[in-house]
């Protein structure tokens, strides 16, 4: 377990350097963060901010600079924000938890109840139901979705009751009680598109393992139906699922950037946004360097996880 | 008799209207957009949304920008008493007098130290935004600390003196910043003020909250507080507007937000003015083909329903009239706001100025000379629908005329930082924005800030306009300090490059400001200072 664990960070390793690399040379390439001086009443405005950033270097001694510091755990500084990339990363990682922490636990359990009932029920009513919601939930345009949310909730009903809204949904708000104000609508958004996901992965898994000799051998042996679903098949059934939500877990600590951008919550996917229309090459290589980190650990707990549950696999 | 009916009339008036306003209480407004630093004379700043929620608040400043009705005009601030005595020779001098009551938010009184201080660091600073007009000041003389003696080098003159200490700067405390680092005490933020308005907290990405100067020493804001809130995306902020969620919102003018108003808001105040610091217009390269043609320019101006395309664009806002000056509207008084009012559509013109210069009309319907169609590529910002909207209209209008147009979006990074200013572009459409009241083209449409060797490619004339009747004359706008003697040659450069057609002005991108009937107080939108210029005297409907 060791020796794999380290084998994979030293892997980790190459994959982080060649996407900071790419991230790095490729924005440098395309996107001039001076641009936006050139309509400055200043001439000379453009060329001083050049020699400031450094840009009168070539690109590769840039990112060799950039490298050189990264190693040490010193990102930079923003060339947008005059700030310390660390410190708006992982500012923007705070508010990105708020609201990918309660939305994970909720559509993991969701999921997890939704595939189990629908395979154990196949081709019910109830399946018939999640299973078309969870097309249309998969379908669905987040933009449009969490629209369609704010007009119910802040709108629709509120007005037929003849009350104030209670959700909000610009910002985050500042304490707890309103956290769950500002953060409802936004959690319903990412919940709705992962469950529709999971639950399908999860119902497919259930299939494969409600047939199998070992489930038929335990309602034979007269166990009851609970604990054959709950326990014997689920064990393994859930391996996949852990597979589906490590990676997804890992994707999403780069930000959700739609649904920050709807909510103007400024976690991780509205710093992307912001740092790429601007060229911030700092920024956006941290972020991107940040992001595989997490997909890599992610990959790896999941990995251990697997192997936990799981004992015919073996990581060597 | 009468008049004393008149004047109780007045004075009921007057008390209904302040008395209607509560003291104290909060108010949350939305922002579209948030500053990357609040050190105001760094190349970080420059933020529009910056200026407008911090810097006007909190910064004092030598001169304000005074709208009356339409009209704008520079008025000396209450940090001075009164305005400033200029001495056009031998050298420019500038002696500023400062109001005594005039203070910090610590108390400390604002003195000449401040205004050396602000010149020192922009003149000499590293990083600065723009150094234009600070960097011919050769002293400021503070030995009398009510007294700000300004005297620029030797040889140079520099008309827009009014804007200095102040415009997007202000004045710096030199008592808090003098042997700190100045950025990093102004950054994220700052305690001090010198305007009505402290900044008490910039949660980055979330908001900005202002509090009540309490040692200002002009008029006290009303409100306890206010906050402003960032909204990423337009659709979420009239959603918000609705919801009573902000209580102003200033948007862009887009197509969403253009229906978002024609569809009906709802206990909602607004003011929409096309009197603005912008010109959006058709930026044609000169000497680039087909364009380095005269006469293909003057087509153009007789090819396109400009009228049209502004109705169909902010129609919908009594927006309907082209804008006929390379000048913003906000500085119509220094302007010839005629000079293109005969670029009207009409095709017969733009059969015989083509047919005159050697162009005849292909089998295709499209003008040729020398077997060279006339085909070009119109580019302009990628992600703007309103652009969009516009390239599309004139790409039909130009098509009817007998002129094929290509159209090509790229980022506004690209198309600023690389493309224009290499030359590579035939027309382009995006706007000109005006930062101070002062007229002046020449940084534009100088023949000496075509991008060259020269200037270090740093020129920004993109158009390439040369007409070297027209160089001394806006020159002179940059240097001429006598106002009449300034604004007669500012229109008369207009009117040569209106005859040159170096390029054509189309609108003037209208400002939108939408408040809550809760909101209450003289609210108006000031094209140059934004929509919070005077935001200490908002307050909360009784």
């Amino acid at each position: 377990m060791t020796r794999f664990i380290l084998r994979r960070i030293a892997y980790s390793f190459v994959v982080l350097l060649v996407a900071s690399a790419v991230t790095f040379i490729g924005i440098s390439i395309v996107a001039d963060p001076t641009a936006r001086l050139a309509q400055n009443r200043d001439p000379m405005a453009r060329a001083r901010m050049r020699q400031e950033l450094g840009l009168d270097k070539p690109v590769i001694q840039r990112y060799g600079k950039w490298l050189g510091s990264a190693v040490t755990g010193d990102f930079g500084r923003s060339w947008q924000k005059k700030d310390s990339v660390i410190g708006i990363l992982m500012n923007a990682m705070k508010y990105t938890a708020w609201l990918v922490i309660p939305g994970f636990i909720i559509a993991a359990v969701l999921a997890f109840a939704i595939g189990t009932y629908s395979a154990i029920r196949q081709y019910s009513a109830g399946d018939y139901f999640f299973t078309g919601a969870s097309f249309v939930g998969i379908s669905m345009p987040q933009f449009w979705f969490a629209l369609i949310l704010i007009e119910i909730f802040v709108f629709t009903i509120p007005s037929a009751f003849g009350m104030d809204p209670y959700f909000r949904f610009i910002g985050i708000g500042d304490t707890l009680g309103d956290r769950f104000k500002y953060l409802f609508l936004p959690v319903c958004v990412l919940v709705v598109q992962i469950v529709a996901e999971w639950s399908r992965y999860h119902r497919a898994s259930m299939l494969d393992i409600l047939p199998s000799d070992y489930i038929r051998s335990a309602h034979a042996r007269g166990v009851p139906k609970r604990t054959v679903v709950l326990k014997h098949a689920t064990k393994n059934a859930l391996v996949p699922l852990i597979v589906i939500m490590a990676i997804d877990a890992g994707l999403i600590v780069g930000g959700l950037v739609v649904t920050e951008q709807v909510f103007s919550i400024p976690g991780m996917g509205r710093v992307f946004v912001e740092a790429l229309e601007y060229g911030d090459a700092p920024m956006l290589t941290a972020w991107v360097v940040l992001t595989a980190v997490a997909v890599v650990l992610f990959n790896l707990l999941a990995d251990i996880i697997n192997a936990l549950l799981d004992p015919r696999v073996r990581l060597a | 008799m009468a008049v004393l009916g008149v004047a109780l009339v007045v004075l009921a008036g007057c008390t209904s209207k302040s008395s209607s306003v509560a003291s104290g209480g909060s108010l949350v407004i939305g922002a579209e957009q948030e500053p990357d630093c609040m050190d105001w004379i760094a190349s970080c700043s420059g933020s529009s949304w910056g200026f407008w929620m911090a810097n006007i608040t909190t910064m004092p400043r030598a001169f304000n920008i005074a709208r009356s009705g339409d009209t704008y005009s520079y008025k000396p601030s209450s940090v001075l008493t009164g305005e400033p005595k200029l001495v056009t020779s031998p050298t420019q001098t500038i002696t500023y007098s400062i109001n005594p009551k005039a203070v910090w938010s610590d108390g400390t009184p604002i003195t000449s130290a401040d205004f050396q201080y602000t010149w020192d660091q922009i003149k000499n600073g590293s990083d600065i935004y723009d150094q234009t007009g600070y960097k011919d000041i050769a002293s400021v003389d503070a030995s009398d600390p009510q007294t700000a003696v300004v005297t620029f080098e030797e040889g140079t003159q520099f008309a827009s003196w009014k804007g200095l200490f102040g415009g997007g700067y202000g004045i710096l405390p030199s008592h808090i910043l003098k042997d700190q680092d100045r950025a990093a005490v102004m950054a994220d933020g700052y305690t001090f003020s010198g305007g009505p308005w402290v900044i008490d907290s910039w949660e980055k990405g979330v908001s900005i909250v202002l509090k009540p100067n309490q040692n200002y020493w002009g008029d006290k804001p009303k409100l306890d507080q206010v906050t402003f809130k960032f909204v990423a995306d337009t659709t979420s902020e009239f959603q918000a507007f609705k919801a009573g969620e902000v209580s102003a919102i200033y948007p862009q003018p887009q197509v969403d937000a253009v229906q978002q108003i024609n569809a009906g808001l709802s206990g909602v105040n607004k003011e929409i003015t096309a009197n603005t610091a912008n010109v959006e217009a058709m930026w044609i390269n000169n000497a680039a083909a087909p364009f380095d043609d005269r006469a293909v320019r003057e087509a153009v101006c007789y090819a396109v329903d400009r009228n049209a395309v502004v109705k169909a664009l902010f129609g919908g806002l009594g927006v309907t009239e082209a804008w006929n000056s390379f000048d913003p509207p906000v500085l119509a008084p220094y302007s010839d706001t005629k000079a293109f009012a005969g670029c009207t559509k009409d095709l017969a013109k733009v059969s015989s100025v083509l047919t005159a210069a050697g162009w005849a009309k292909g089998a295709d319907g499209i003008w040729a000379k020398d077997g060279e169609r006339l085909s070009f590529t119109f580019r302009t910002t990628s992600g703007n629908a309103r652009r969009q909207l516009t390239a599309e209209t004139l790409q039909t209008q130009f098509a009817d005329a007998g002129m094929s147009m290509s159209i090509d979006t790229q980022k506004a990074g690209t198309l600023f930082g690389d493309l224009l200013p290499a030359g590579d572009f035939q027309m382009a459409l995006y706007a000109q924005v005006a930062t101070t009241f002062d007229p002046g083209n020449c940084v534009l449409f100088c023949s000496t800030n075509i991008p060259s060797e020269a200037n270090d490619n740093s020129g920004q004339n993109w158009t390439r306009t040369d007409i070297p009747a027209a160089d001394p004359l806006l020159s002179a706008v940059d240097t001429e300090l006598d106002e009449a003697a300034r604004t007669k040659a500012n229109k008369e450069s207009m009117a040569l490059l209106a005859a040159d057609f170096t390029s054509i002005p189309l609108d003037p991108l209208p400002n939108i400001l939408l408040w809550s009937d809760k909101v209450v107080g003289p609210i108006s939108d000031n094209g140059l200072e934004g929509p919070f210029w005077n935001l200490h005297q908002w307050g909360l409907k009784k």
